[in-house]
Order: structure tokens, then C-alpha cells, then sequence
């Protein structure tokens, strides 16, 4: 029974959430940084960190809470390319948030796997599946997560130096553990500004939609990340 | 430092107790890592202010509208509008070579005419499947490509037809097709590389030229 509602849950928060009576709603900002060092062969390391700062907060009674900051996540990965656009990656981040700002809140382990099934005329589609086990000092939980995605330039069919381009991903998640499960949606829509190979500077708004006890939690956040991206300089 | 690691992180220790010293080095460090995101920012935009403009003068190509063509490529391509959909207009450039580019399906069947920056036809391109391209070539390409690189994978093939600027589309026939282009990605010792391959009539490679991809940072992270 309850695998059914997680299941209807799912299917629904792309729909419009304005039938649900009783809901918080969230304004964040999220800035962060990505950091991808490329080797010559088939192996690359990123670092990433994002700063979550909640802009404004929306309680049912009416409540209102004004901007602090929220959390830092950094993550670790290590990538292997198995065969072009098809990447498995291991990893390690870290969690700090304001309620105990020292102390880690939370280890995970991530495992994943993601492959590009469309990429032409500059446009591309592209599918990640990601294992987590999010270790907590009470619990483990375990966390699935699905995240399709499609970028294209904004003008012409090749993203060229200094150029514009779109991006919309949408992402299910999967939570369970000993105690229960709960699932969440993230949808996203931003722009990128492509300043060469290297640097490219994303951003857009991402809908986050999650339960939260019995309550869900709307999550507005403006997502701003930077993206270096350091390799070898291939030769022409 | 091992003799810190052993008095904090006995293996016997149960798994809580070290997350727990987890935690004590973290105040250590976090109360300056918030500082340190700041200005690992604003230093790492300094070279990306200076990086892009070193990419503007890098290739260019953007969509552009009909009439922004050259005339003699408008008055070329006349003889092919009436009876093709989804036609799209480009414009590229590298700095030093400028050429206009028209994309159309006609028939099914998905073109790509290319006109100097006077609007001289240069080449017509035509998409196809590898499995199009006669027997003989397809068996040439592979043993070439598995000989020289093992496993790969073709990504796009192109046909491109030799054609003089009175000839239209009726005169698009297979003898006038003058090489293949073929997009594929293969292993390399510097790891998985896509390369454009031109090859003619008979299978013979003719020239090669690396194809840098973008990278998948923003999916995959």
C-alpha cells in the first residue's frame, strides 16, 4: 500500500501542486562550483560544492522566515569513461548544515552511471542513474535518484565559444530505509553561458517537490553553478 | 599525524564514534571553508573573463534567416524550396574562411547545401545510415577502422555529391557522389576519441580531423 502512494506520488509532482492543502514553501539559492580534471586516458576527477541558503520560507500557518544560510554540500567523484558518453563514476560528499555548522551532518556514498543516447545538431540527451547511501549518525538511508536531461545551443546547431545554451532536467528520487521511504521531484530549466571548453557558468530555477512528514515541501531554488572543466588540450 | 589517526581512529572503535571524530576535525575546518568558497570564486572567474574572449575568435556558426543568404545562393536554391520542408539557414565562420549553409528535407531524405561566402555551391551533403553506403566501401571502412583501432562506433554518415551550380536536385544521382564523411568514435592510447573521417569512392581514407566534444560536466554532476 505504501509502495503504491510513493509510486501515485511520483507520477504526479510534475503536476501542478496547487491542490495540496498543506505545504511549505521554500526560496532557495544555490550557488556552487564544479571542478573536473580530465586525464589522458579514460579516468577524471571532479570537486563540487554547492552553498544552499534559504531566501525565504512559507509555513502553513503563515509564518514567515527571512534569508539564512541553509547548508554545504562537497562532493568527490571519480569517472571512468567505459565507451563515449557512457561514464560509471564512485564518490564521497559531505554535509554541513546551520542547525550544527560544526559538524558533519551527513557522509554518503554514490554510485553511478550515465550515458548520452541522443547527441546531435548540438543538442543532446542524457540519462543518469545514481545509488546513494546517505549515512547519517542515526540512520542509513538509502537513495535512488533517475535524472533525464536535454541541453541545445540557443542559436545555431553547434555550441560555439561565448554562446548561449538551454537546459532542462527533470530527476526522481527514491528514499527508503528500515523505518519507511519517500519520494521527491526536481525539475529544472536554466540557461548556460558557454565561455570556451573550459568554464561555462549555469543557471535557471529548479522546482524541488518532496513530503515531508505529512506535509509536502515546495522548493523554489535559483541554482547558479560554474563549471571548469580541465583537460588535456587535444590536438587538431 | 599517524599517531593522531591511530588515538582517533581505532579500528575497534565503533562506527559512531568515529563519525564522531569526523566531526571534530570538521570544526577545524569548516568555520573557514565558507571564506574559502567565496574566494575560490572570485578567483577562478578571473581567467574565465579572460578565457572568453579568447573564445570568440575561435569558429563560429549561427542560424540565420533567408534573407541574409548571398543572392547567388538564394537564386540557387530556388530550384529546391518549393518541394523541401523544415529548411534552415546557417551561417560559419573561422576567422579566416566564411561559408553559408542551407539544411532541408526533401523527400525524406535530410541535405545539407554548402555555398562559399560569394554564394557559390561548394558541396551537397546528404545524411544516410552506414548500412546505405554500397557494400564494397561499408567493407573497406570497417576493415580499415578494425585494423587500425579495434572496436568502433560510426556516429553520422554524410554522402557528399559533386555538383556544378546549374545542376539541381534531379542530377543528384549515385555516380556523382564523390565521398563519404563519416563521424565515429574509437580508442585511442590517449583514450576515447571521435574523429570526422573523409573517405572516397573506393574506401580510402582521404583526411581525418579530431572532433572535440562537450563535455558532460553539467549532466553528470
Amino acid at each position: 500500500m505504501r509502495q503504491r502512494h510513493s509510486l501515485i506520488f511520483l507520477v504526479f509532482t510534475l503536476i501542478s501542486t496547487s491542490a495540496i492543502a498543506q505545504s511549505t514553501t521554500l526560496a532557495q539559492w544555490d550557488p556552487g562550483l564544479s571542478f573536473t580534471q580530465k586525464f589522458p586516458n579514460r579516468w577524471s576527477l571532479n570537486v563540487n560544492t554547492l552553498q544552499r541558503s534559504n531566501l525565504a520560507e512559507y509555513e502553513p500557518e503563515g509564518t514567515q522566515q527571512n534569508f539564512r544560510w541553509n547548508l554545504n554540500e562537497t562532493q568527490f567523484f571519480a569517472t571512468y569513461e567505459l565507451w563515449k558518453n557512457k561514464k560509471i563514476s564512485g564518490g564521497y560528499a559531505f554535509q554541513v548544515r546551520a542547525s550544527e555548522p560544526d559538524e558533519f551532518h551527513e557522509h554518503r556514498l554514490m554510485e553511478q552511471f550515465a550515458f548520452v543516447t541522443y547527441a546531435l545538431g548540438g543538442k543532446r540527451i542524457a540519462h543518469r542513474v545514481r545509488l546513494e547511501q546517505r549515512i547519517r549518525d542515526s540512520e542509513l538511508t538509502n537513495r535512488m535518484r533517475y535524472r533525464l536531461g536535454f541541453d541545445s545551443p540557443l542559436n545555431g546547431e553547434r555550441l560555439d565559444p561565448g554562446e548561449f545554451y538551454g537546459i532542462v532536467t527533470n530527476e526522481f528520487l527514491w528514499s527508503f530505509n528500515r523505518t519507511g521511504q519517500s519520494g521527491e521531484n526536481r525539475l529544472f530549466a536554466g540557461i548556460g553561458w558557454f565561455f570556451n571548453r573550459q568554464y561555462k557558468l549555469q543557471t535557471g530555477l529548479m522546482y524541488r517537490l518532496s513530503r515531508r512528514s505529512a506535509n509536502y515541501l515546495n522548493i523554489l531554488a535559483i541554482s547558479t553553478t560554474l563549471y571548469i572543466n580541465n583537460q588535456k588540450k587535444a590536438k587538431q | 599525524m599517524i599517531c593522531y589517526l591511530q588515538a582517533h581512529f581505532h579500528p575497534f572503535k565503533k562506527t559512531s564514534e568515529v563519525f564522531r571524530n569526523f566531526r571534530n576535525l570538521s570544526l577545524r575546518y569548516w568555520s573557514i571553508s565558507r571564506i574559502s568558497f567565496v574566494a575560490l570564486i572570485v578567483f577562478l572567474s578571473i581567467p574565465v573573463s579572460v578565457s572568453a574572449q579568447d573564445g570568440l575568435k575561435q569558429e563560429r556558426e549561427e542560424r540565420i534567416k533567408p534573407d541574409e543568404m548571398p543572392q547567388t545562393a538564394k537564386k540557387y536554391l530556388e530550384g529546391w524550396l518549393d518541394k523541401s520542408r523544415r529548411i534552415r539557414y546557417y551561417y560559419e565562420t573561422d576567422g579566416e574562411h566564411t561559408s553559408y549553409e542551407a539544411k532541408l528535407i526533401r523527400e525524406d531524405r535530410r541535405f545539407s547545401i554548402e555555398f562559399d561566402e560569394t554564394g557559390n555551391i561548394e558541396d551537397i551533403e546528404e545524411l544516410i545510415r552506414f548500412k546505405q553506403m554500397p557494400d564494397s566501401v561499408q567493407q573497406t571502412v570497417d576493415s580499415f577502422l578494425t585494423k587500425r583501432y579495434g572496436k568502433y562506433t560510426i556516429r553520422r554518415v554524410q554522402q557528399q555529391f559533386l555538383v556544378n551550380q546549374d545542376e539541381q536536385y534531379d542530377q543528384l544521382i549515385t555516380q556523382r557522389i564523390e565521398n563519404f564523411e563519416i563521424e565515429v568514435d574509437l580508442t585511442e592510447k590517449s583514450g576515447i576519441q571521435s574523429y570526422e573521417m573523409l573517405f572516397d569512392t573506393n574506401g580510402k581514407l582521404k583526411q581525418q580531423r579530431l572532433i572535440v566534444r562537450r563535455s558532460l560536466d553539467n549532466f553528470l554532476y
